[in-house]
């Protein structure tokens, strides 16, 4: 298989050109190149959603994206995040303050064997962000994070705590409406 | 001693509101709540999020996940997401589900674990409801759409 030059921007950083196989899953890209682990190998089919990084639109808006099932190469001269790019840190890399989503999951214990979250943390921040750009009723809050996080699977923690957290942070934020 | 040879343990009662669709077979758990007694609590929120996790992975065993033995079967390890469903939030009443942490039994009980005792009475709790909607028993797990089919025509 032939090597192709990739160059993207990964958490706010510009990588590359670096070359890498044609046929090289994201997910592995991340993993094994760039050391990025957060992101999770769950099924490989593109079902679980644990491997989903967020891609950075030109318009503004964000959008999750499912890495063990699609190339690096894809991903050529995008923005990418992954869940180790959220938080905010030091000058010597120190985590300094989560984002509102991490935050609010460790307060309300959403966390618990922790291997689907990075996947959740994503979806929920894809969707702060959705709604930063355009507010929601109240009547529509719930459908609305069914229909962000309803893909993601997750084995033990029954979802309770990821639902209720992400609920809790986005009328905190002030993104939901009365009505 | 009960049949997992411990003389202490933490007894948990399960109620559930289901419905059937008898034409097609689905069934749609609505609502469901559990009571739990565990003796002395250290961290509520660990013992929640284990009744939430623990429910789920009842609902799943009554309704969905299913691991046929010999050829075919998860043993050939080409099982996967696409053939082995297991619940997503939409299937564990995520929005509505309660569930109850008594209180100890007295001001020297200890803390006597759960783990996962949780997913056993909802189980049970899913096979009734769903004996009281159709009518009809469903004898073996995962109570499927086909076996609620077969179980009223058959």
């Amino acid at each position: 298989m032939a090597n192709r030059p990739l160059q993207l921007t990964l958490n706010g950083q510009s990588v590359g050109p670096v070359d890498i196989p044609d046929d090289l899953p994201m997910i592995d890209y991340l993993h094994e190149y760039k050391n990025l682990t957060g992101s999770r190998l769950g099924c490989g089919q593109g079902i679980c959603h644990a491997c989903v990084v967020i891609v950075d639109n030109p318009d503004g808006t964000s959008e999750e994206v499912r890495t063990c099932i699609t190339g690096a190469h894809y991903f050529e001269g995008k923005n990418v995040r992954t869940i180790e790019g959220h938080a905010k840190r030091d000058e010597e890399g120190k985590v300094t303050e989560l984002n509102p989503i991490q935050q609010r999951f460790v307060d309300e214990f959403a966390f618990q064997c922790s291997y689907c979250a990075p996947g959740f943390v994503n979806a929920a921040t894809v969707l702060v962000e959705k709604l930063q750009r355009q507010p929601i009723a109240k009547s529509q809050l719930e459908a609305v994070i069914e229909d962000s996080l309803g893909h993601h699977i997750c084995r033990c923690t029954g979802y309770v705590r990821y639902y209720n957290a992400t609920r809790n942070v986005l009328t905190d934020l002030g993104l939901v409406k009365e009505g | 001693m009960n049949n997992a040879a411990v003389t202490y343990y933490s007894p948990v009662a399960t109620l559930v509101e289901l419905k059937v669709n008898k034409g097609s077979g689905e069934v749609q758990v609505l609502n469901h709540h559990s009571w739990v007694e565990c003796g002395r609590v250290l961290v509520p929120e660990l013992v929640k999020g284990q009744i939430e996790g623990g429910t789920a992975m009842g609902i799943g065993h009554a309704l969905m996940e299913e691991m046929p033995l010999y050829e075919g079967g998860p043993g050939e390890g080409d099982w996967n997401f696409n053939r082995y469903r297991l619940p997503m939030a939409r299937h564990v009443a995520v929005w509505k589900q309660t569930a109850e942490i008594l209180p100890p039994l007295s001001l020297s009980d200890p803390s006597k674990g759960i783990a996962e005792v949780v997913m056993i009475p909802v189980v049970g709790a899913i096979g009734n409801a769903v004996a009281h909607a159709i009518g009809k028993r469903v004898r073996d797990l995962p109570i499927t759409s086909a076996r609620i089919k077969e179980a009223l025509n058959g």
